[in-house]
């Protein structure tokens, strides 16, 4: 579900670091400024950026999914309930929208879609071994990024294994309703090759990544090339720079 | 199964030279090979697996029992202190950093605001606690080792698990003492059975990998 969808915009040839420095900035942008009207416009760049990289429609797809409990549950709570200074937006019957808790409605509700939006375009636009071999190129090691990565692709390769072994039980006759007795015994009986499994499947891997040089100290080169251009390094600073503005002037507003 | 073999095993001689030309390696007395680092990664993964199964929503205050707290003892259980710990802590990590991998499919700093803040946090350290117990059961005792690991795991949930997750919901909830106390003491009879589940699985396990421990 979340994977990668290869691509060759703008978006997709920028380095990843650089994406990580925006999307942050982005996302604390929008908690910092005070009204929805801020983080409206923060999530239209955002989904115009999609846009641009042509994944909007998925995007929007994967964040609907996501969002809508959330967009109920705030505008009833908010909507609803939060009266203000006493201003109502719609009245239909008993049922009153106000105007105040309406506007913070919007407000949390743009605020956590940008976040998802943000995320979500980081991911599909960026392919994990770039990301790794971006992480390692600034000095982190490639032992912690190699952890980082294999434990994300393993977590669906583990859901699989999981419902192959118990179907695989099962078939042997394993019953997995009845008694808590009966539930504890079956779960041990799945619990057992699953972990087997996964430690040979450790070790395998160890082998193989041992057999190209893993453990090995010194300088690493790559198939992958991932740039850093100029573009990337005036991006950074534009959205360090913003951040800080915004920052200062939060400051500012808040002690007067 | 060469787990872990003699050459995981460096002699003082070995790491002697090894140590000067790794700057910024782990500072303990080994650093984790390529085994190590794929056991916790596998172990991160199971966790983020099991977690992700179906809840069974239970208690006043929200918190779902998932077979969640029986991957955080297992893993402490079949990879001991250091690498169940650094396993569950990169679950942890993996989930505050906003990936939506802990239970009904939640994530990012916002759990720390809620009522299973404690719980979460409390993991690597039982995973720690309970890996450490039964490091020292696997290797003292001849007999009985199902029930020592099964005293290990409860120690790790009773001691850490549960206290934590307690303090979690009054400062999260503003529950007072006796009230988060009830909303706990549902899960005790789930994590008694999970602690029997772990302790057995992870009995299997260290006889068909005698030397998992070996370190």
């Amino acid at each position: 579900m979340l994977e990668y969808r290869p691509g060759n915009s703008l978006l997709h040839r920028l380095n990843p670091l650089t994406k990580i420095v925006v999307a942050g900035a982005v996302i604390v942008c929008g908690f910092l400024l005070p009204d929805f009207r801020g983080p409206l416009v923060l999530l239209i760049a955002v989904l115009a950026l999609a846009a641009v990289a042509g994944l909007l429609k998925r995007i929007l797809l994967m964040a609907a999914a996501v969002l809508i409990t959330l967009f109920i549950g705030v505008f009833v709570l908010q909507g609803l309930f939060h009266e203000g200074d006493g201003t109502a937006l719609l009245s239909v019957g008993p049922v009153t929208l106000w105007l105040d808790g309406f506007q913070r409605a919007l407000l949390i509700f743009f605020r956590i879609a940008i976040i998802v939006c943000a995320m979500l375009l980081f991911i599909l636009s960026t392919h994990p071994k770039d990301l790794v071999i971006a992480l390692n190129n600034r000095g982190v090691s490639p032992k912690l990024t190699y952890v980082l990565v294999a434990s994300l692709q393993f977590t669906p390769q583990m859901q699989r294994r999981a419902r192959a072994i118990t179907e695989a039980q099962q078939a042997r006759g394993l019953n997995v309703k009845g008694s808590w007795r009966r539930r504890i015994q079956a779960l041990i009986t799945i619990m057992v090759p699953l972990l087997v499994g996964a430690l040979i499947g450790a070790e395998t891997r160890a082998l193989a990544l041992e057999a190209r040089g893993f453990s090995r100290q010194g300088p690493r080169t790559y198939l992958r090339e991932v740039p850093d251009t100029t573009t990337d390094k005036v991006l950074r600073w534009a959205a360090l720079v913003v951040l800080a503005g915004v920052i200062i002037w939060r400051v500012i507003t808040w002690l007067n | 199964m060469p787990q872990s073999g003699q050459r995981h095993r460096p002699s003082s001689a070995e790491r002697s030279t090894a140590a000067p030309e790794q700057p910024h390696a782990r500072t303990s007395r080994r650093s984790w090979n390529a085994t190590d680092l794929s056991l916790i990664a596998v172990f991160a993964a199971l966790t983020a697996a099991f977690a992700l199964i179906p809840a069974i929503p239970v208690g006043a205050a929200g918190v779902p029992v998932t077979l969640q707290t029986l991957a955080v003892m297992l893993t402490g259980v079949v990879l001991g202190p250091g690498r169940g710990a650094a396993a569950i802590g990169l679950y942890v990590a993996a989930g505050l950093a906003g990936l939506p991998i802990f239970s009904g499919f939640s994530g990012g700093l916002g759990v720390l605001a809620g009522p299973t803040a404690g719980y979460l946090l409390a993991f690597p350290l039982a995973a720690a606690l309970a890996g450490w117990l039964s490091t020292v059961a696997i290797r003292r005792a001849r007999r009985l080792q199902y029930l020592l690991l099964f005293l290990a795991c409860a120690a790790g949930s009773i001691l850490v698990i549960h206290p934590l997750g307690i303090a979690g919901m009054m400062l999260n909830l503003n529950l007072d003492p006796g009230a988060a106390l009830m909303a706990d003491i549902v899960f005790l009879p789930g994590d008694i059975a999970k602690n029997l589940i772990a302790a057995a699985v992870g009995v299997s396990v260290h006889k068909a990998f005698p030397r998992l421990l070996d370190r």
